[in-house]
């Protein structure tokens, strides 16, 4: 077990942090930056990791990517992310769509889409969620109807991350209402050009995802992945590199927060105050944990090893971590929190925002309840 | 970048696994009629006491890694052995600098004076060793079966080996590993070394013992939510049944995680070893504890009978959390080493 670079490693993060200063050399420091301001560098900075090669490291050659490893990938995450990097805005494309393209998709479909993918000209969202399907996301109703050349489809979507800056949707309808919820379900590669986006307002006022009005949307024959009524399986895999996605990148998010946390507390003079130094070697703890199972896990598909369900433990821990420090920064913070002195706004835009951790990519609820099936051996539940 | 186990440390946890006491009733019986070790103890003193030493220090190319995989497999069903306290003794020693091999060779039985009565942790410790002597009250020291050849005491001013001295046992909470105090006044044979790394070691072997733990109460819970039916069908398929039980997976994935990477960085001597450490220790005392009191109450009224096993788990738990540091002590450390990084800017 070694949780150090081998020295092939070392010299790509070497080659990573070379492009990394340079490319953000011009680059303002995110947190506190206008919604519209961060989105606006999380194009720029969408476009500049194309131009650099930095998307789909792990990708085969083949497929126009760099052909290394997962590893890879997880370095300039962990390299980005230490220089605070923007958050670049085609991960849907570059994290799910493109490898879920990779496994199901036609030739066809892979010489199509992945390039666009690849070069960010094509932003991709996940039509997934509905109003009346969200943990029991096989239960949705989305309808598409055959017709000459492709499909028609009609429905409403909803917490659909970045619809309003997609050219592409990972769109699940049903295709046929007869079959069993989990068989009648397809998958199709929709262009977004006559999905109506409305944006929703997250409770700390971003507007980070949307609802989708889908009005007799015609879909082609060609943008179909995989066999109809067969989407479902497809999904799972959509999924399951969301949470191994988010495992590589999100730990991040925990370990800022207890270093906002860390600032708060000093600014309040409460740094050596014995609870907050032990509330912060808890939750520190936390952070770190999810580091390095992200590092395990990285390490255990690089071994050829598919990575187990306790990917959802991870993702547990992760949400906790987050919402529980920043929880505590409110704490500490006070008025401060409350009546939006500048020095707090990070903190409570982090808290508010983390409330989210624990319902997006799977409700706590979902997960614990594959931990307890697929892990514990438990019966079912419903 | 490869931080899964290599072909050797997967050896070692099976080998361990097997040599583990098969189910709890080797603990059962501690509870019941006293301490007695498992039969494989003279193998596993002799065979594993300098487990996870570096090689300078006698150690045979063993990490603290295949050290933490060891005794976390030995406490998966509470195995009564004094593995732990031999380990935790050998390896403050030899950060001390005091030569070991006497236990790791030699056959003699050592066990470590830590903790100290009326302190959650070890930053201010009373015990003085030095100028040739060990003064001082210790508690929580592990009393082994048969001979007790030397006590290894960490004071406030270093770490000596003293011998001719016996703990007096108390009626300790856990059965599984006889614990007890002692009033020192004695010579140190040999020199006094500084505590070093050793503190790091002592406090992640005890976390490895705590995830174990944890990981035994937990398999305990959920074979009996699996079987026990209420309402016509398994407990195990209510939620509110089942997620304590995937709420205790995922602390014992913290924790486990933790000590790994603990164990790892102190092999490698990396600069987040001592973090990582209290934190790993504070860690695995929530989840050993979490674990347990969950596998009580899935069990039901039986859960708290004496006759029932859970509250075997609940001991060792309680214990461990309380031993090399108070678990809160760790979680204040941690929180110190934390903060400092961050205030430096020493962040990787």
């Amino acid at each position: 077990m070694d949780f150090r670079d081998s020295p092939e490693h070392a010299r790509f993060r070497e080659e990573v942090a070379a492009w990394l200063d340079e490319a953000l050399a011009d680059v303002p420091e995110q947190e506190g930056l206008e919604e519209a301001e961060r989105r606006r560098w999380g194009r720029i900075w969408q476009q500049r990791l194309s131009e650099g090669g930095w998307v789909g490291i792990d990708w085969p050659k083949e497929y126009g990517g760099r052909g290394l490893t997962e590893v890879h990938t997880a370095i300039f995450h962990e390299e980005a992310a230490r220089r605070r990097a923007p958050w670049a805005l085609n991960g849907q494309g570059t994290l799910l769509a493109g490898p879920t393209i990779m496994v199901h998709g036609t030739e066809e479909q892979k010489q199509r889409f992945l390039p666009k993918i690849l070069r960010s000209e094509e932003y991709w969202c996940q039509g997934f969620s509905e109003p009346g399907s969200g943990s029991d996301l096989a239960s949705l109703r989305t309808t598409a109807r055959k017709v000459d050349g492709g499909w028609v489809i009609n429905g409403q979507k909803v917490w659909t991350s970045w619809a309003h800056e997609a050219d592409r949707c990972m769109l699940l309808a049903r295709t046929n209402p007869d079959a069993p919820k989990h068989k009648g379900i397809t998958y199709f590669l929709a262009s977004m050009e006559s999905i109506e986006v409305r944006p929703l307002e997250m409770i700390n006022g971003d507007n980070e995802f949307n609802e989708m009005i889908i009005d007799d949307v015609f879909v082609p024959d060609e943008d179909v992945l995989g066999p109809v009524d067969g989407g479902w399986p497809i999904a799972l895999t959509t999924l399951s590199f969301e949470r191994a996605g988010m495992s590589l990148v999100l730990w991040v998010w925990a370990r800022r927060a207890v270093d906002e946390v860390i600032a708060a507390a000093r600014d309040r003079g409460l740094i050596d105050d014995p609870e907050v130094l032990a509330e912060l070697g808890r939750l520190s703890a936390r952070a770190e944990a999810v580091r390095i199972g992200g590092i395990r896990m990285v390490s255990e598909i690089g071994a050829g090893q598919t990575p187990g369900p306790d990917s959802s433990a991870l993702k547990l821990l992760w949400a906790s971590a987050v919402q529980e420090t920043s929880r505590l920064g409110m704490r500490l913070l006070g008025s401060a929190a409350v009546l939006g002195d500048a020095e707090a706004h990070a903190v409570v835009d982090r808290y508010l925002r983390s409330r989210g951790h624990t319902i997006e990519g799977g409700t706590d609820e979902v997960q614990k309840s594959i931990l307890a099936e697929r892990i514990l051996g438990l019966p079912k539940s419903r | 970048m490869r931080a899964t186990l290599t072909p050797e440390q997967v050896e070692i946890q099976r080998t361990l696994r097997e040599m583990a006491a098969p189910g709890l009733r080797d603990a059962r019986a501690c509870l019941e009629e006293g301490w007695r070790p498992t039969k494989v103890e003279g193998t596993l003193l002799s065979d594993f006491s300098a487990l996870g030493l570096p090689e300078e220090a006698g150690g045979f190319g063993t990490g603290m890694v295949e050290a933490v995989l060891a005794v976390e497999a030995l406490a998966r069903t509470l195995t009564p052995t004094h593995l732990v306290g031999q380990l935790v003794a050998v390896h403050l020693a030899a950060a001390a600098g005091i030569d070991v091999r006497p236990a790791i060779e030699g056959g003699e039985r050592w066990t470590p004076a830590v903790d100290e009565p009326d302190r959650l942790g070890l930053d201010d410790l009373d015990a003085a060793v030095g100028d040739g002597k060990a003064r001082g009250e210790k508690a929580m020291v592990p009393v082994p079966g048969g001979a007790l050849d030397a006590v290894v005491v960490v004071g406030r001013d270093g770490v000596g080996l003293v011998r001719g001295v016996r703990p007096e046992p108390a009626d300790s909470l856990d059965p599984s590993r006889p614990l007890g105090r002692m009033e020192l006044d004695a010579s140190v044979d040999g020199p006094v070394g500084e505590v070093g790394d050793g503190l790091s070691r002592a406090a992640v072997l005890v976390a490895a013992d705590l995830c174990g733990a944890a990981a035994g109460a937990l398999d305990l819970a959920t074979a009996y939510a699996r079987d026990r039916e209420q309402f016509g069908r398994p407990i195990g398929s209510f939620q509110g049944v089942a997620f304590q039980l995937a709420d205790a997976f995922t602390t014992i994935a913290e924790a486990w995680n933790l000590c790994l990477y603990a164990a790892w960085a102190l092999d490698v001597r990396n600069d987040d070893a001592e973090l990582v450490a209290h934190q790993a220790k504070a860690s695995a005392g929530r989840a050993a504890l979490f674990a347990a009191e969950r596998c009580i109450q899935v069990h039901g009224g039986i859960g708290i009978t004496m006759e029932a096993d859970p509250h075997l788990f609940l001991r060792r738990a309680l214990a461990g959390d309380a031993w090399i540091g108070q678990g809160r002590w760790h979680d204040r450390r941690a929180g110190a080493l934390r903060v400092a990084a961050t205030l430096e800017g020493a962040q990787r």
